[in-house]
């Protein structure tokens, strides 16, 4: 089966393949527009449908500069031997979500891990308007 | 000595490792506006003192970040089971190297992971501020950690 792939050689993940590898990894980053500066955070995140969730820290800068604002959230992994991995990007806009439809949520999903720390605080959806993944596989010798 | 930490409880990486980490990782996330709005890509970096490099094709994405402005630049390390994490972050304005900084760049050995495509750009973005952050256990082996004292229970 031949790849489909971009202009730089990478594979075209399906969208069904990039939600799947986004959904394998805890962590990811989020890119968002602070002000005058574009900043990047590692969040740890779950994938429900297209939506990422995270969770952000009690009065963190990060709820009010992302919240209706158009965002980017990426996650990826690498093989730094053999130079190969993939990376799932998931841009649209983020948005508050109120604790008890969260809980209700997690604890649908026997995420009630999650629903129980009580450190962390706060929920942010990012409903996706794109999600796009490319893969790069190793190179043949 | 106590260990430095943010607001949040993160501890906090000194400029020294964080510079180690930059190095030390084979590549991280750009984060740019591209019409206004942010996108994240996976790239391979060189860094020289204050300047990160980035090599790429003209007319690519990676390209286009020189003519929109602020960027970040992202490197992290994560392990979910030990719930141990560490990023750094640096924040700049991106532009086109000039032939010195492209020279400088070039001596650096590196690496362009996806090579299909001739790479004769290098998009450089002065480090204006340099931020790292470590949960749970801070980054093994880097040599500036003065703000931190050894784990419990290590010799």
């Amino acid at each position: 089966m031949s790849l489909v792939t971009d202009r730089n050689g990478l594979e075209i993940l399906t969208l069904g393949d990039a939600l799947r590898l986004l959904e394998s990894v805890a962590v990811g980053r989020i890119g968002f527009v602070e002000g005058d500066r574009v900043t990047i955070l590692p969040v740890n995140h779950f994938v429900h449908g297209t939506s990422v969730l995270f969770r952000t820290a009690a009065g963190a800068k990060l709820d009010a500069a992302v919240v209706r604002r158009p965002v980017a959230f990426e996650a990826d992994h690498w093989d730094a031997d053999l130079r190969s991995g993939w990376s799932v990007l998931v841009r649209g806009d983020a948005e508050v979500v109120g604790e008890e439809a969260m809980v209700a949520l997690l604890e649908a999903r026997g995420l009630e891990s999650w629903a129980r720390s009580r450190h962390r605080r706060g929920w942010v959806r990012i409903r996706a308007d794109e999600v796009t993944g490319r893969r790069l596989h190793p190179r043949r010798t | 000595m106590d260990v430095r930490t943010d607001r949040q409880g993160l501890g906090v990486l000194e400029r020294t490792a964080c510079e180690q980490l930059l190095d030390r990782a084979p590549l991280g996330r750009l984060a740019f506006l591209v019409d206004g709005r942010p996108m994240v890509l996976p790239v391979n970096h060189v860094r020289r003192g204050l300047l990160l490099g980035f090599r790429c094709a003209p007319g690519s994405k990676l390209d286009a970040a020189r003519e929109t402005g602020p960027v970040a630049f992202e490197v992290d390390a994560f392990d979910a089971d030990e719930r141990t994490a560490w990023s750094v972050v640096a924040t700049g304005v991106a532009r086109l190297a000039t032939p010195i900084e492209r020279a400088h760049l070039e001596q650096v050995p590196h690496l362009s992971w996806a090579d299909a495509v001739a790479r004769d750009h290098w998009v450089v973005v002065p480090i204006a501020r340099l931020t790292g952050r470590w949960l749970g256990q801070p980054p093994a082996d880097v040599i500036d950690l003065t703000a931190t004292p050894p784990p419990e229970g290590t010799p």
